[in-house]
């Protein structure tokens, strides 16, 4: 990616992006990053790690739930080198030349397999697996990932003390819920024990600019010193207050279990003496007002995705986080679409239940979730910083949690952007493993985990966020990473 | 996390191995995620007298063939438990209102994340302070402590009467009165003592603010966020060699206001609790009849069953409005208020487990009327009588009816996984992966031919579905997928009837009604009903040590001998409820 001069960059400030709600509006060049003279030092943070993942499968060759085969239409027609040129030659019949705009800092994987079979709900078993590569727990709606999840990991070791990942969502369904209507859980933050998500775009917001501000510098220090001495002061009593009740000999595992984990959260308030200067456009942050404090609105799903793109992109970007996850669906995503004058739930299509038009509606749907993931691509080149865009400062990941509609867990598509400052390589559609479906049905059936389980991918992202992890998920997988894919 | 109590060996014939065939994996609804039902002893009703851990009860028997129901419950067996409880999701919204006396928290509520639960709401193994909560709560104090403060007859609600005039009298009164109800006990002097020493930062802490204002919302913010607030705990000492510790008056107050109100224990329980009144069985179970017969009891009636039910989903009904003009945006809500009205309405009357399947009675506003085939003026609900040849109960309203459809046709497969995975706790195995799906409509074919077609005789589902779940949906084509009445399905008469295996004995049915009754009869759904309730009340899951006393209530309520409220009584009562293991 060509480098901007450093005066043209003095000059171009602002960058114009589109927001949600089509408007042009203007994004500062990232503060934190603005040299004091053109030969200032290259900021160099942490590489962000930002991970969609997608539900329902994607319609490659393989076969249906009903043993019928289907063509590939999702993965490049070739392997090796991605130009935009070969991309585009693809859109017609491939779902990936949707990202043609992207092809040199693209990184497509196909071959990535599930190492646990499904004991019942495959979406589910899927859910468990596809970010920690842990074996799952029996029960079929509810079983659960026996680790936490490459977001944890990620957040433990590189974001502030105590910071979360951020973790989102856009579906139907609340937290909570018993048996099939439920989120489906993506992100553990201990084995067992699945992390909430966020579901209202605003309530992401409002967590992300208390801790980083909102584009205005803070003008009353003193009020946030006096804050942050509250804070402590009310921590210095509750601290106690716990610890004491972890000296008593009488209580269970699970509750010294819950207590640790509660202590360990207990934080003071840093005071903030800056502000980031970036901001999310006001009529975004409008819209996620309107949307209120349960998105599950079919009617507002779409529109909800696209502005917790924009906030995973404003949270890396101003330094939030440096990990963030975004779960598209619930369980299952049953969203329904219109598309060419046919209203259809998608996870009927995914099953071919809609007759002969199925295969075309879920294509159709692989190439809006793609479109989505450009979206968050665009966001994440719109932010300049010295050494180039943000983009290539990190890896942006979309995936699913089944391959395909018939649930299989061989060949689960991955696609990365951005090399996580020159880790990764770029431009290329790299087959891992053996990269063939294995025949017959493989609903809820463990992939090849022996040579291309998850667990190598997870290793390699981790690796890229500089978190060196050659052993991430189930101990019992095989070590590594994904050397192919790792410049 | 505990495991479930085990299947019932009255499911031995699926534990066979026999090859369970396809489940149509719509929805992906291959296993339930309830406890499975234990096995019940046949019931015998005959007159007999229930004794729970304080009150007790007589009720006469109906008449009834099979073993004699014992006259009073097992022995409890007390089970580890935990120890801290943190509030659920809700009861924390409640509480936060009840203990400030707010009416309006819904801004800084929405502020608060729920719990990643699969299962009732307030298991407490799997509720947690994480560090996402934990900020949002330290925001939440932090904001009502400025709301309350800001108010000043808000904050001199939460000051005694009578209190000192004095900064320091006045505050030692307002933290020793105020921490007695948000810690839901007394404060230890040197609890007092320290919080007084944060109150008297205020001056520093809030420069320019009103002392006892400052000093307030200082102690406001850390009691909210105390251990003490967010656990209900477990914590008196145990006896040298005692077997069983019961728990004390402010612990007994605390559980049963959690348990059966899902907030703070109310004025009357704090008083009873001091005055040591709460380790008195009889003086328990009074307290219990008080607040199963207030408000607060039937909002925790609701909470329960809007879990069981599922309802908190009807919001998600959509339907197309061109094939179905009786259906309107207003429509998926007041599906889910018609269900609590109606179990509302069977709680107050006395009524039992049998009466959500067997009442003609509805409660119909001017939105759900079209469906029903009745008229209504307005918005209210009224008390209506249906036909009831056409509506017998929860399972022929109109929310359990349309929440799971797909499309302009009932969804025969996922009412009948509903009623067997929620309603008669059966555990279903795994699909298979040959799996198909729907076979297309044909010209003359009805939505049961279709869904048999394709899942029925011949087909790899044939032992599963039809078996398992799809005769309990065939029951209800009656329905449309709205769940008006019809007798035409796609130009032919609907069939309606099917026979399933219920308490081991294959049971025939003409239709839904039929059905109905006959589950309001079965040893299968009593069971699962009571497994369901003691989860909820107890906040755990259920071990084998249970089975028993769940036995003896399905019992007792398949005999129509014990009462929703009673039954609620009697698990809040046990001694399981009021000690704990050493």
């Amino acid at each position: 990616m060509k480098k901007q001069d450093p005066v043209a960059r003095e000059i171009n400030r602002r960058l114009v992006l589109r927001g949600v709600g089509g408007l042009m509006l203007g994004l500062p060049l990232l503060e934190s990053f603005m040299p004091r003279r053109a030969s200032a030092q290259t900021a160099v943070r942490s590489p962000f790690v930002l991970i969609i993942v997608s539900d329902n499968g994607v319609v490659q060759s393989g076969v249906t739930l009903g043993g019928q085969p289907e063509a590939e239409r999702f993965w490049p027609t070739t392997g090796g080198a991605l130009t935009k040129a070969s991309m585009l030659a693809d859109k017609p019949t491939r779902a990936t030349g949707e990202l043609a705009d992207y092809a040199e800092n693209l990184l497509i994987v196909k071959g990535v397999n599930l190492p646990y079979s499904s004991n019942g709900c495959s979406h589910s078993a899927a859910d468990a697996q596809i970010l920690t590569a842990a074996s799952i727990t029996p029960g079929s709606t509810n079983c659960l990932a026996e680790g936490i999840s490459i977001d944890t990991a990620i957040a433990k070791a590189k974001n502030p003390a105590g910071r979360d990942p951020l973790v989102l969502h856009a579906g139907m369904f609340a937290p909570g819920g018993t048996g099939f209507d439920i989120p489906g859980y993506v992100s553990y933050v201990t084995p067992k024990q699945p992390r909430v998500y966020i579901d209202a775009p605003y309530k992401a917001y409002q967590q992300i600019i208390g801790v980083v501000g909102n584009g205005t510098a803070p003008t009353d220090t003193t009020a946030q010193t006096l804050r942050a001495a509250r804070s402590k002061s009310i921590n210095d009593l509750l601290r106690p207050q716990i610890q004491d009740l972890l000296k008593r000999t009488d209580l269970s595992q699970n509750d010294v279990d819950r207590l640790n984990q509660h202590f360990a959260a207990i934080r003071d308030i840093e005071v903030k003496m800056t502000s980031t200067s970036i901001t999310i456009p006001d009529a975004d942050v409008a819209t996620m007002k309107t949307m209120g404090a349960k998105p599950y609105d079919q009617a507002t799903r779409e529109a909800a995705v696209r502005l917790h793109l924009d906030l995973m992109a404003f949270a890396v970007a101003a330094d939030y986080t440096r990990v963030a996850v975004l779960k598209i669906g619930d369980r299952i995503d049953d969203h329904e679409y219109t598309i060419n004058g046919q209203k259809f739930k998608f996870h009927d299509a995914s099953h071919r239940t809609l007759g002969p038009s199925s295969v075309d509606l879920c294509h159709a749907v692989d190439r809006l979730m793609l479109n989505h993931y450009k979206y968050l691509l665009d966001k994440l080149s719109g932010y300049m910083t010295p050494t180039g865009a943000l983009l290539d400062q990190g890896v942006a990941i979309w995936c699913n949690q089944c391959a395909t509609g018939a649930h299989s867990f061989s060949n689960v598509p991955w696609i990365l952007a951005g090399t996580a400052n020159g880790y990764l390589k770029r431009g290329q559609f790299v087959t891992v493993g053996s990269g063939q479906m294995p025949g017959g049905s493989q609903d809820g059936k463990a992939g090849d985990a022996a040579n291309s389980g998850v667990n190598k991918m997870l290793n390699t992202v981790m690796s890229a966020a500089g978190v060196a992890s050659d052993n991430f998920g189930n101990a019992s997988l095989p070590k590594g990473v994904f050397s192919e894919l790792i410049a | 996390m505990k495991r479930p109590l085990n299947p019932s060996s009255s499911m031995s014939w699926v534990a066979a191995g026999l090859a369970c065939g396809a489940l149509l994996a719509i929805g992906c609804t291959s296993a339930s995620d309830n406890n499975t039902m234990p096995g019940g002893a046949a019931a015998n009703p005959g007159t007999g007298s229930v004794t729970g851990g304080g009150g007790s009860a007589s009720y006469a028997g109906s008449g009834g063939s099979g073993t004699a129901i014992p006259g009073s419950p097992p022995p409890s067996a007390l089970v580890a438990t935990p120890r801290l409880a943190r509030l659920s999701r809700q009861q924390w919204s409640n509480t936060i209102r009840d203990l400030l006396q707010l009416t309006d928290i819904s801004e800084i509520d929405q502020g608060v994340s729920g719990d990643a639960l699969i299962g009732f709401d307030d298991q407490a193994d799997a509720l947690y302070v994480t560090e996402q909560l934990r900020q949002q709560l330290a925001d939440a104090s932090e904001k009502l402590a400025d709301v309350v403060t800001a108010d000043s007859a808000a904050l001199a609600r939460l000051v005694p009467a009578g209190a000192p005039a004095d900064t320091a009298g006045k505050a030692r009164a307002f933290i020793t009165s105020f921490g007695l109800r948000a810690f839901r006990r007394p404060l230890t002097e040197a609890e007092i003592t320290t919080h007084l020493g944060l109150f008297n930062q205020g001056g520093t802490l809030y420069p320019g603010v009103d002392p006892f204002k400052s000093g307030a919302s200082l102690v406001l913010q850390a009691m909210l966020q105390s251990p003490h607030f967010l656990y209900r705990t477990e914590l008196v000492a145990a006896a040298p060699g005692a077997t069983k510790v019961p728990l004390n008056d402010y612990e007994v107050s605390a559980k049963l206001a959690f348990a059966l109100t899902n907030t703070m224990p109310d004025e009357e329980l704090f008083t009873a609790a001091a005055a040591g009144q709460l380790h008195d069985p009889a003086q328990v179970a009074a307290q219990a009849r008080r607040l199963l017969d207030s408000t607060e009891g039937l909002s925790g009636v609701n909470n329960f069953n809007m879990q069981v039910y599922r309802l908190g989903t009807y919001d998600g009904i959509t339907r197309d409005t061109q094939a179905f003009p009786d259906f309107t945006p207003a429509t998926p809500q007041a599906m889910r208020e018609e269900v609590l009205q109606l179990i509302d309405w069977i709680f107050s009357q006395g009524g039992s487990v049998k009466d959500f399947y067997t009442t003609p009675v509805a409660f119909v506003n001017k939105t759900l009327a079209p469906i029903y085939g009745v008229t209504a003026a307005s918005d209210t609900f009224t008390k209506v009588e249906l036909d009831p040849t056409q509506r017998s109960g929860l399972l022929t309203q109109a929310g359990f009816l349309s929440s799971y459809n797909k499309g302009d046709d009932p969804d025969i497969i996922h009412r009948g996984v509903f009623i067997a995975t929620r309603l008669l706790c059966v555990t279903l195995p795994p699909p298979s992966p040959k799996a198909t799906a729907l076979i297309d409509l044909q010209p003359n074919m009805t939505n049961r031919e279709r869904v048999e077609m394709t899942t029925g005789k011949g087909t790899c589902g044939e032992t599963c579905h039809s078996n398992l779940f799809n005769p309990l949906g065939n029951a209800f084509e009656n329905y449309d997928a709205i769940g008006k009445y019809r007798t035409v399905d796609h130009g032919k008469p609907v069939n309606a009837a099917d026979v399933y295996r219920l308490d081991g004995e294959l049971k025939s049915f003409s239709n839904g009604v039929e059905l109905s009754h006959a589950l309001a009869e079965s040893k299968q759904l009593h069971a699962c009903y009571t497994q369901n309730m003691m989860t909820y009340l107890h906040g755990r899951l259920l071990s084998s040590e249970d089975q028993p006393t769940v036995d003896y209530y399905a019992q007792l309520s398949r005999a129509g001998m014990i009462s929703l409220r009673d039954l609620e009584l009697a698990v809040v009562t046990s001694d399981a409820f009021l000690n704990r293991l050493p």
